[in-house]
């Protein structure tokens, strides 16, 4: 009979749990349905994008079909043959650009060779004597090159690691092995270590900053604390362009700040902020600086005084009762913290594209750059799976540390 | 039990946050080695302050508190070698209790074995060796108390000082935990101030109370004399339970006075701290000593009222009566089976010897 009651409760607990776990698919269906169609699809679409290859075998689709099978070597009269039909519909069709594009981007010199072979093999109205390889090496030598012939075979897709091998300046020789990309295309490696290295500096440097501003803001007297949360927060009630577009003033050889320098007499010379890597530091840490207090403020508030007051009563001095106890203590909203400001500063775009010089721009600016002016939609994806990689790591470690099961930033 | 006397004292002490107000005021208080000293009153009082003074997480704004002879004002807190316990317990959540206790030795640079035996041994005298890798979150409210005890006593400090330390714990565990500290100190024989405002916990406890209240000591005597004689209305009515009675001195001598109540009834007290003829005045009166029926002699008080409630405590009933000019009073009747009760609405005869009330000037 007890066991009858129990379980029938049991079980109108259970409906009353699926019943809850329903309202509250429903409450946040909405915003999973946005979601869903404005960020999560784009995203996949993006990082699909860094893996998939196939413009060249939509244009080319013959000897994209034979390249398949390619041995390594110098390729048969007949996907010579081939190469020079598509290249007469390509160029008939007038899409051998896209093709030229493409291969620029695995090939020194791509382009021209394309533009220029395509050119003249679309004129040859028929099948010359010696065969169209012999007319294609005549065109241009670079046809007997292994190297011109491993990227066309990479680009014929239709899933390629071209891009996301580029992103590390790694490419596949015509041997088929991955090796350090032609000096030339070896950027990225430098960009990326410059992405990581701005944003670590930044994080270090909020980090120095806000610690005692928060530890203020959890134990100072209540009537000043009011003013300074509100500018802690100031600073994100205002537009990030208009912030960014305010250093850019400030930080010039005739602006306010090396005006009051020079007022002072600390220097003679004006600081070359703008367009220098102190500048995007500077206007990167302004701009972070409230995401590095606001963790470390819900943390500090919990901690009671008492922790302190205990260590010190124990007899360690104020120093090392803070190292031993104030600082362990604070560790969820220092790993919070850094871990939010460092994210957010490798995926910063507009201050350094503002402020900073040429060596200064970040991973977003040449994802930008690749979609918007290069048209490289491949090695933009790529940039951001490397980017997208990285915050996934870093929030795996982050909640390894702190020992945290799922999303927590208190 | 205590030793020497003066070993903690308080001289001339005052604290103030502003010009205005003094939470504590002019405190002079002398604690005796080995004594057991509590800071019983409400909160305000001023008692937390002191004990802060005292620890040397507050300054006094005036006067000196001295430690074993010597000035401790400008001795910070670290070296005070102190011990405390925290209401909020305070154990390092992040250390286990083992290294919670280690904590004052290893800032002590004593060397590791003596710590690892002097946890070990601290652990044992509170019964808790067994949880020495636990994390303080995962003890009991009961185990985190003894924790911060071992840990506020292992490094052998001078005196030890206690902040409200049971009142996290429920009823039953802080009457076990009030013994258990009675018999450490007894023990241990170390000098300890304790802060309260329970006062059961103050009168079972101390050895001393000091009974704070706006700031200053309103009485610092034994647990007997404070609840037998307390000097002031404000002590006894903070004290135990309490029927006041108002009414005016028209007699007085150092012993006894007689206080003229609003219909010419006279009652007999000893003389607390009523000062003079024609002055208002308390007649202060435990519930346990009024009496039913009370027999015919001069020095007893006889009065006649109505019943108005029966309350059933078990080991004794409470008896409401409504006196004409007295106000309502209780009276604590034990649960015997000799004692007739009356029912509700009855007139009741009741009274009190005379030297079981006290007369003490209307605050």
């Amino acid at each position: 009979m007890v066991a009858a009651t129990t379980k029938s409760r049991g079980r109108k607990r259970g409906s009353g749990n699926k019943a809850k776990s329903l309202t509250a698919i429903l409450l946040v269906l909405p915003l999973l349905v946005f979601l869903l169609i404005v960020f999560a699809i784009p995203l996949a679409k993006i990082l699909s994008l860094s893996v998939t290859d196939n413009e060249v075998a939509e244009i080319w689709p013959q000897a994209s079909d034979q390249l398949r099978a390619w041995d390594r070597t110098l390729p048969p009269e007949a996907v010579f043959a081939a190469l020079a039909l598509d290249m007469k519909k390509s160029q008939a069709e007038r899409t051998t650009a896209l093709v030229s594009r493409r291969l620029n981007y695995a090939l020194p010199g791509g382009r021209t060779l394309i533009t220029n072979t395509a050119r003249k093999i679309a004129a040859m109205e028929k099948p010359p004597a010696g065969g169209w390889k012999e007319a294609f090496l005549e065109v241009d030598p670079a046809w007997s090159n292994l190297a011109t012939w491993q990227a066309l075979y990479q680009s014929t897709g239709p899933v390629t690691s071209f891009y996301l091998l580029a992103a590390f300046d790694r490419s596949v020789d015509s041997a088929g092995n991955i090796v350090h990309a032609p000096e030339e295309n070896s950027v990225y490696l430098a960009i990326l270590k410059r992405t990581f290295g701005i944003a670590t500096m930044v994080t270090l440097i909020c980090l120095v900053l806000a610690f005692p501003v928060a530890y203020f803001l959890a134990n100072g007297p209540a009537h000043v604390r009011g003013i300074v949360m509100a500018l802690v927060l100031l600073p994100l009630w205002t537009s990030l362009l208009v912030r960014t577009a305010a250093w850019v003033v400030l930080l010039q050889d005739q602006g306010v700040i090396n005006r009051a320098l020079e007022a002072l007499h600390l220097i003679s010379e004006p600081l070359h902020l703008i367009f220098q890597r102190p500048g995007v530091i500077i206007a990167m840490v302004h701009v972070s600086l409230p995401y590095m207090v606001l963790p470390l403020y819900a943390t500090m508030a919990t901690i009671k005084s008492d922790y302190m007051r205990a260590g010190i009563s124990l007899g360690a001095r104020p120093v090392t009762a803070f190292r031993r106890i104030y600082l362990p203590l604070t560790a969820p909203g220092i790993a919070a913290g850094c871990l939010l400001v460092f994210i957010m500063s490798l995926g910063y775009y507009i201050t350094p594209a503002l402020v900073g010089g040429a060596s200064d721009q970040m991973v977003s600016y040449f994802i930008s750059y690749y979609t918007t002016e290069a048209v490289n939609w491949g090695l933009a994806g790529a940039l951001a799976v490397v980017l997208l990689a990285a915050t996934i790591l870093l929030y795996l470690v982050y909640s390894k540390v702190a020992g945290v099961k799922g999303a927590s930033f208190a | 039990m205590p030793e020497q006397q003066g070993y903690v004292r308080f001289e001339n002490v005052s604290k103030a946050y502003d010009a205005a107000t003094f939470v504590v005021e002019d405190l002079s208080l002398s604690v005796a080695k080995g004594e057991f000293l509590t800071m019983l009153g409400p909160s305000g009082s001023g008692k937390t302050t002191s004990l802060m003074m005292l620890a040397g997480f507050e300054q006094p704004s005036l006067g000196e508190i001295f430690l074993d002879g010597l000035p401790i004002s400008r001795v910070p807190a670290h070296r005070r070698d102190i011990g405390m316990v925290f209401q909020s317990y305070a154990l390092f959540p992040h250390m286990t209790v083992g290294e919670n206790l280690a904590f004052p030795l290893q800032v002590r640079k004593v060397s590791k074995a003596e710590t690892k035996r002097l946890v070990s041994k601290a652990l044992g005298t509170v019964k808790l060796a067994h949880l020495i890798d636990r994390k303080p979150s995962q003890l009991s409210g009961g185990q985190q108390q003894r924790v911060a005890l071992a840990r506020a006593l292992i490094f052998e400090p001078r005196i030890v000082l206690m902040d409200e330390p049971l009142g996290a714990l429920d009823k039953q565990l802080r009457e076990h935990m009030q013994h258990e500290i009675r018999a450490l100190h007894r023990r241990l024989g170390i000098t300890m101030v304790y802060v309260t405002h329970d006062q059961d916990e103050a009168l079972t406890m101390s050895d001393r109370v000091a009974v704070f209240g706006n700031g200053r000591i309103q009485q610092l005597a034994p647990p007997e004399e404070l609840y037998e004689s307390p000097s002031n209305a404000f002590v006894a009515s903070f004290i135990g339970e309490n029927n006041s009675i108002r009414g005016k001195v028209v007699f007085r001598d150092v012993n006894l006075c007689k206080i003229e109540l609003t219909d010419a009834t006279l009652l007999t007290a000893r003389t607390g701290d009523v000062q003079q003829f024609g002055e208002d005045a308390t007649v202060s009166v435990r519930p346990e000593r009024v009496v039913l029926n009370p027999p015919m002699d001069g020095s007893t008080v006889r009065l006649e009222g109505n019943c108005t409630d029966l309350v059933y405590h078990g080991d004794h009933i409470r008896v409401c009566i409504d006196h004409k000019s007295a106000g309502p009073l209780v009276a604590k009747i034990p649960n015997a089976r000799a004692y007739q009760l009356p029912k509700i609405g009855d007139a009741v005869l009741f009274g009190w010897a005379a030297e079981d009330a006290i007369a003490l000037k209307q605050v």
